[in-house]
């Protein structure tokens, strides 16, 4: 272990140990590489994403108290690559800081395991779009130039959860953030001013309402369309499943395609990173135009 | 002393005419709302200006606007705090056909709520000592401003069978009301009208001007559905089978998840699914599971408290 890097208990998310493998692997090939260690923690559990929360909404608080605890312990920050899990885990922090009635009920539930949350206050959760932010120096000096991104409209895909709602966010990532259109710049990329950036890709309603998901998965590739964007990044393996899995159901009659990224794969890309190590070929929509 | 100018540029738009253009304007901006700034443009630049507006005070909901790409209330809005680069963008409300400038037809607006029956669900009569219930003055709280409306995405892509935000908040109001005997035919009603279609995208909590949990208020929903018995779509079996999967393993099992949602209808999801599998994507049936999490499930409300 080297000793200048900083650590974080890395919580991947269940759909980034699952379908969105190359996530994974694309975020711990660039981690040393941005001076941070990934802890893993083999017993943290699906902060619930907004789904458990519908039948179980203490169930949902206690799964996340479960994680906060594991990273108190060790006294790390919590570092997510999935904004659903970001959102859930801020919204939990959110209730737990304020919600007294919700923090005895989870309480209650956690006596009966072996975790204990002992100062929700001490606990951190942060997006690696947080990261690459501050560390947009660094992004600078090691981009190459030019890369195999150099010359292309990027359109910054934020999605629901990583600026909404206002209310349960971290100081550090207000509502009106340009956090990603900032990162893709500090890499010497072009960010294109693309009218999605924070709406819907349809996903939480992707088995459950399909053509009202069809429909706002088609106007954001409509949009990317007007904007001149030539590939879109983003920062939740959710919003990449239905736009990089289902973009072909929503265009059956155009001829572009919309390569999707993931974060850690665009910087990846920008650094000369090999290739095979980012998992770019798990893209349904191929990455090269 | 200096004083802050802010540039106002509206939307307008004429009766029967589809064309739109904008008009700017300066105004000193110390202590004014947006409806202050909107009201001396009419009194002093255009009196043709058309805009909505009653009390002044953030409880009509007649002055819902759209602020620099956000609807908000123009009452209590200050130039000052929204004002980007000096200037403050008007534009009407979304999901809306223009009337007139930042005036809408509204009709459908209200056409989605009434479509949940808001009203008190009782031919016997009841008592008036009840204690009035959070969840009854949260439903209360709202103005019916449309705000929600304008920046729901999904309904601007379901025109129909989508009660929205309001209508929601005013269903978990009406059935946390002891004199309502709704009870599982609305929530059903609920159902029909778009309950499972929510996608979460927060747009409505950070719109409304009264500040309701409106995703609290769908997920509270989307549980009382689920507790009485309901929730046979795709959206409460989706819930079931993430959760049951979370419960046993501390993980979602996709596969399960994926199935049990779908159910046999995952036939038309096999082409997206070979194509997904073709690349690696494949989630397999036995998932994963985290360390200790034999614990988790102490975690959860056992069936029979759900059912209660």
């Amino acid at each position: 272990m080297q000793r200048h890097l900083k650590q974080y208990a890395y919580f991947p998310g269940c759909n980034t140990e699952g379908i969105s493998a190359e996530l994974d692997l694309s975020m711990r090939t660039i981690a040393p590489l941005l001076g941070i260690e990934l802890i893993d923690i083999p017993e943290f559990v699906c902060c619930g994403a907004g789904m458990v929360r519908e039948q179980d909404a203490y169930a949902e608080l206690s799964l996340c108290s479960r994680n906060f605890a594991l990273a108190e312990a060790l006294e790390l920050p919590i570092l997510t690559v999935c904004s659903t899990c970001q959102g859930t885990m801020n919204h939990a922090l959110h209730v737990l800081k304020h919600d007294t009635v919700a923090t005895q009920a989870v309480q209650a539930r956690m006596q009966e395991t072996p975790y204990r949350l002992r100062d929700v206050s001490s606990v951190r959760v942060v997006h690696i779009l947080d990261l690459l932010w501050e560390s947009r120096d660094l992004l600078r000096e090691r981009a190459m130039s030019p890369n195999a991104l150099t010359g292309i409209g990027i359109a910054s895909f934020y999605g629901c959860r990583l600026l909404r709602p206002a209310g349960e966010l971290p100081k550090e990532r207000p509502v009106y953030s340009r956090k990603m259109e900032d990162v893709i710049e500090a890499l010497g990329l072009t960010a294109v001013e693309y009218p999605g950036r924070t709406r819907c890709c349809g996903f939480d309603i992707a088995f459950v309402d399909k053509p009202a998901a069809k429909a706002l998965l088609r106007k954001r590739f409509e949009e990317a369309e007007s904007s001149k964007a030539d590939l879109v990044v983003t920062a939740c393996p959710l919003c990449h499943n239905i736009l990089d899995g289902m973009q072909s159901q929503v265009r059956e009659f155009e001829t572009k395609t919309f390569p999707v990224l993931h974060l850690p794969q665009l910087v990846g890309l920008a650094i000369g990173v090999d290739e095979r190590m980012l998992g770019l070929t798990r893209h349904v929509t191929g990455w090269k135009r | 002393m200096t004083e802050t100018m802010t540039t106002i540029v509206i939307r307008r738009q004429k009766p029967g005419d589809a064309r739109s253009f904008f008009m700017e304007h300066e105004v000193e901006s110390g202590g004014k709302t947006v409806l202050d700034a909107l009201r001396e443009l009419r009194d002093t630049v255009d009196p043709a200006l058309a805009f909505r507006a009653q009390c002044k005070s953030g409880i009509c909901g007649s002055c819902a606007v759209r602020v620099n790409g956000q609807a908000r209330l123009a009452c209590n809005t200050f130039l000052s705090d929204v004002a980007a680069d000096g200037k403050v963008i008007l534009e009407p409300l979304l999901n809306f056909a223009v009337e007139e400038d930042l005036v809408v037809e509204d009709e459908p607006f209200w056409k989605a709520v009434e479509a949940m029956k808001p009203w008190l669900w009782n031919d016997k009569g009841y008592d008036h000592h009840e204690q009035v219930l959070e969840q009854v003055q949260n439903g209360t709280d709202c103005i019916m401003c449309s705000a929600c409306y304008s920046e729901c995405e999904v309904q601007a892509v379901k025109k129909s069978g989508y009660t929205g935000p309001a209508g929601f908040v005013q269903g978990l109001r009406f059935l946390g009301d002891k004199r309502d005997h709704g009870g599982k035919a609305r929530l059903k009603l609920l159902e029909q009208q778009g309950l499972w279609s929510c996608a979460h995208m927060y747009n409505c909590i950070d719109a409304c001007p009264k500040h309701i949990d409106i995703g609290g208020v769908i997920a509270g929903l989307r549980g009382q559905a689920l507790s009485s018995g309901l929730g046979h779509n795709a959206g409460g079996r989706h819930v079931t089978w993430f959760t049951r999967g979370v419960r046993s393993t501390g993980k979602i099992n996709e596969f399960w998840t994926l199935v049990g949602t779908r159910g046999w209808r995952i036939i038309f999801d096999l082409p997206t699914g070979i194509r997904m599998a073709l690349k690696g994507k494949i989630p397999w049936p036995w998932g994963s599971k985290a360390k200790n999490s034999g614990v988790v499930k102490k975690l959860f409300r056992s069936k029979k408290q759900r059912s209660r």
